[in-house]
């Protein structure tokens, strides 16, 4: 499965176009700076499923690292990564980004019409799975919606996992 | 010949939904990136997003997710651009339509509730820290309840 992090923007034409090409453009960074190569083969924990991806990306000057802060670096990262991985593996959508108090970062409408909240977080280094239960406790907190996920991505295997809260 | 205006000022036609969740989506990103950052425009680009939350709101129903969240959106983005009776009126206003639920009515009740109460806690925060002496005599929170008792009352005496 190859998440292609340049096609976010046909992936998900609800993400302002601006946006979606520097969501791209972190994601990358925060994957060079793993030490990780266009073309890398990361395993996603889908709910319990694994699910081997490939990551392309249009490799970037990584100079170009100092003009963006480190948490926005790995934070857009990774919801750069799990925005691909949920088009391309689930069919979902970007339907409205929420705001911080609303406990998830997006909502996102699913294959079957269904609206779903979801929270991501990115770590630098390698997987806490603590972070993920962190994140499903606050996302479960979104209210109106059908079902809640939360997504963590870190960077240094590169690792990723997807779950859904009860 | 009649001047044609650039800017409709109300024309719900204008700007489709599909649009207006973009430029939603644009507004917010843009609030709180100024608000990280401190600027003192992060309370008016707060305001484009309760304006904009808003449109999307008025076309769509209040018993869907997109409805309801916008809903909420535009009241708690209302309490942090400062705009605390906008963001009142909008309860009001929303708890009264047709299809708003039980849940709806409690929700947007409780963001005003918990932003307002965070925004006088972050005010307060401030005061400690810009006027140490001041908030040691009177206390930050009351210095906080008589600067909002002096906007309420828009007049600088005499205060309730």
């Amino acid at each position: 499965m190859l998440l292609d992090l340049h096609r976010l923007n046909e992936m998900h034409p609800l993400l302002p176009p601006s946006e979606a090409a520097g969501y791209a453009y972190r994601g990358a960074l925060a994957l060079q700076r793993g030490g990780h190569a266009p073309g890398v083969a990361t395993t996603v924990d889908d709910c319990g499923t694994p699910v081997g991806t490939t990551v392309g990306w249009v490799g970037v000057d990584p100079s170009g690292e100092g003009q963006v802060d480190r948490i926005s670096i790995t934070e857009d990262g990774a919801t750069a990564f799990s925005l691909a991985f949920l088009s391309v593996a689930r069919g979902w959508t970007v339907e409205l980004r929420l705001q911080r108090f609303q406990f998830g970062d997006w909502l996102m409408i699913d294959s079957a019409g269904d609206y779903v909240a979801l929270e991501v977080s990115g770590i630098e280094g390698d997987y806490l799975p603590g972070r993920l239960r962190e994140k499903l406790d606050q996302v479960r907190k979104v209210p109106f919606c059908d079902a809640r996920f939360a997504s963590v991505v870190a960077f240094g295997a590169p690792q990723a996992a997807l779950a859904q809260a009860e | 010949m009649p001047r044609k205006r650039l800017w409709p000022r109300q024309n719900d036609e204008f700007v489709d939904l599909e649009t207006l969740k973009i430029l939603t989506s644009d507004a917010i990103r843009r609030a709180e990136g100024l608000a990280d950052v401190g600027s003192g425009g992060a309370e008016a680009a707060y305001l484009d997003v309760s304006l904009l939350e808003d449109r999307v709101a008025r076309l769509t129903s209040p018993s869907t997710a997109v409805g309801a969240l916008a809903r909420q959106g535009a009241v708690g983005s209302a309490v942090l651009a400062g705009a605390t009776e906008r963001a009142e009126e909008l309860v009001i206003s929303y708890s009264a339509e047709e299809g708003a639920s039980e849940e709806l009515r409690d929700e947007l009740t409780a963001t005003l509730t918990r932003l307002v109460e965070v925004r006088r806690a972050d005010r307060a925060d401030a005061i400690r820290e810009r006027f140490p002496c001041a908030s040691a005599r009177y206390g930050a929170e009351e210095i906080v309840r008589l600067a909002e008792a002096i906007v309420c009352q828009a007049e600088p005496l005499p205060i309730g």
